[in-house]
């Protein structure tokens, strides 16, 4: 049984009364084909017979019909052709005969048959229902298919539409995506990225559904835009992939949202609670949508140096960086390119105290653009001043958006009760 | 209407300014100052839960655009930073992490300019892992003060 039915063409006859209406160059990607026909011509026949061809062969064609007009039945059959009926002139006027064709396996290397049930309305006081099987013997795929009158014109207003049908048991639906960040973007919408399954059919498109409220938004690649938000309300997403085959599960719930007229938005934080500390930090699925990033560290680390970031995971000699910095005695520059994926950020003179940095990466998400970062670095004061001031400037020499950000340290591990965190800023 | 992320929790003007009772619910703090001070070589201190005792410690790096400087100062009873060069026109924007929470020494990071003179980074440190409700601001030496129109506007930032 059919799952899905997509509209493909429709042909809806105008002035120029045409001999015939056809469908070319369908697409071979469904299971089956429907076409649902509403016509008239202005022969005054009660009845006219037309035909049915498929990629324009006249011949290989037979039918068998099935015929009722309310007080007698018949039965006929043809082995040369596969019929149709629609109203003639003499019906009453306005009125239109319909009928489905059901082409099954159109794609197939097997003879094409398929079923056909109409019905007409013929004087007012008659009509007629037909039930037809017709059969193409042929084992070629269809590309066209073309209804077409020998003896008569298609009226005005005559309608025939196309479909595409995917049988659930042909076509996979996509496996559950994967969450990843949720941000607001005004005081009414919201951004959700996530990350597609990789596995299962191919998604067509992504939906994610706000909690509260049921609200949607639909896009083909990440983030998804959710609009009609109410400002103030605190909501959380669900994604979900979708094809003709079916929709897949929901994800994982983002985080909380809670759009407002701020536009600094949190987006993700993370504490160090293990005693011997975490050997990186990672933000993944950053959202497009804001103008820059900015981080607000407190790091601890269990060995003295300095800490490194690392965009999208690339650890190619791609970074470089530029600093000045005062330990309270003295001043010093320096810089160094073609570094192995770091750029060093964060320093700690010592295990004992944290250093305090905010880090602003401005374009993060600018395709045309190299990444660049600017940090700010208080590092860890105590007693005997073993800490520094320092402002660094960072490079990634890449175009690519920035969609995750690793931290780790050159020695040792990031400490407990280090905390990263990560907000958008719109722009 | 939604509260943002980073919200004006209060204003103070004048010749020292005070802030008691800060809300706990932000994740960091973040003052604006903007005004005049009495004197060159003047600081702007910044004291926390009134703490008098010498449990602040702090160092700078600071340039005027022909040379840079670095200092420090330990043992302090207040954190010292943003190195006045002109009477005029300075201004900071002075962010302290976590300040709420009770795993940590308070960390001060605090990017200061003089009327286009100098301009300064400073680390500063409180070594206490209290929650900060009070935040004192006021010039070093304390003979010396904020000129009269001087604002300082507290923010809060929250986290995820």
């Amino acid at each position: 049984m059919a799952s899905t039915m997509t509209a493909i063409q429709t042909v809806t006859v105008g002035t120029n009364s045409p001999t015939s209406i056809s469908f070319t160059s369908i697409p071979q990607t469904y299971t089956d084909l429907v076409v649902k026909l509403s016509a008239r011509n202005p022969n005054p026949s009660t009845g006219n017979t037309i035909e049915l061809r498929f990629n324009s062969d006249t011949s290989n064609r037979s039918e068998r019909r099935l015929i009722g007009n309310g007080s007698t039945a018949s039965s006929t059959s043809s082995a040369s052709q596969i019929s149709l009926t629609v109203v003639g002139g003499n019906a009453t006027s306005s009125t239109f005969g319909n009928l489905e064709i059901y082409i099954p396996n159109y794609t197939a290397s097997v003879n094409k048959s398929v079923s056909i049930d109409q019905v007409t309305e013929n004087n007012a006081t008659a009509a007629t229902a037909a039930l037809g099987a017709g059969l193409w013997s042929s084992t070629s795929a269809i590309t066209s298919i073309t209804i077409i009158t020998t003896d008569s014109t298609f009226s005005q207003y005559s309608t025939a539409t196309l479909y595409g049908v995917f049988n659930s048991a042909t076509e996979s639906k996509p496996d559950t995506p994967t969450i990843g960040m949720a941000g607001s973007t005004s005081s009414t919408s919201a951004v959700v990225a996530f990350v597609p399954a990789g596995t299962g059919g191919t998604a067509a498109s992504y939906v994610a559904t706000s909690t509260p409220g049921s609200l949607t938004g639909v896009c083909s690649t990440s983030p998804i835009t959710v609009s009609g938000l109410t400002s103030g309300t605190s909501y959380t997403f669900t994604v979900a992939a979708q094809n003709p085959g079916g929709i897949s599960g929901q994800s994982a719930a983002s985080n909380s949202v809670t759009p407002g007229t701020g536009n600094y938005v949190s987006l993700a934080s993370y504490s160090v609670t293990a005693a011997g500390g975490d050997s990186s930090i990672s933000f993944s699925n950053i959202p497009s949508g804001y103008q820059r990033l900015q981080l607000r560290i407190t790091n601890m680390a269990t060995a003295t140096g300095s800490n490194k970031m690392t965009f999208n995971g690339d650890t190619g000699n791609n970074y470089r960086w530029w600093q000045s910095i005062g330990n309270g005695t003295t001043t010093s520059a320096a810089n160094s390119a073609g570094l192995v994926g770091y750029t060093q950020p964060i320093h700690n003179a010592s295990t004992s105290h944290p250093s305090g940095t905010i880090i602003d990466i401005a374009n993060y998400s600018d395709g045309n653009k190299i990444k660049n970062s600017i940090s700010y670095n208080a590092s860890n004061i105590n007693t005997s001043n073993t800490g520094d001031s320092s402002i660094r400037a960072g490079l990634w020499n890449s175009l690519a958006p920035i969609t995750s950000i690793t931290f780790a340290q050159q020695s040792g591990n990031i400490g407990q009760y280090s905390i990263y965190e990560l907000y958008g800023i719109v722009g | 209407m939604g509260a943002p992320t980073y919200e004006l929790i209060t204003t103070g003007t004048g010749t020292s300014v005070t802030f008691t009772s800060i809300p706990q619910t932000y994740t960091h703090l973040v003052i604006a100052y903007r005004g005049n001070f009495s004197s060159t070589n003047d600081q702007f201190a910044i004291r926390f839960n009134n703490d008098t005792g010498n449990n602040y410690s702090d160092n700078s790096l600071a340039g005027n655009g022909s040379t840079v400087g670095s200092g420090y100062d330990t043992g302090t009873n207040a954190i010292y930073c943003g190195f006045v060069a002109n009477t005029n026109d300075n201004a900071c924007e002075l962010s302290i992490f976590n300040y709420t929470n009770t795993n940590l020494n308070k960390q001060l990071l605090n990017k200061f300019g003089s009327t286009a003179t100098q301009v300064s980074i400073d680390a500063g440190l409180w070594r206490s892992t209290a929650a900060i409700n009070r935040i004192d601001c006021f010039v070093y030496p304390t003979s010396h003060s904020f000129g009269a129109s001087s604002r300082f506007d507290l923010y809060g930032i929250k986290g995820a």
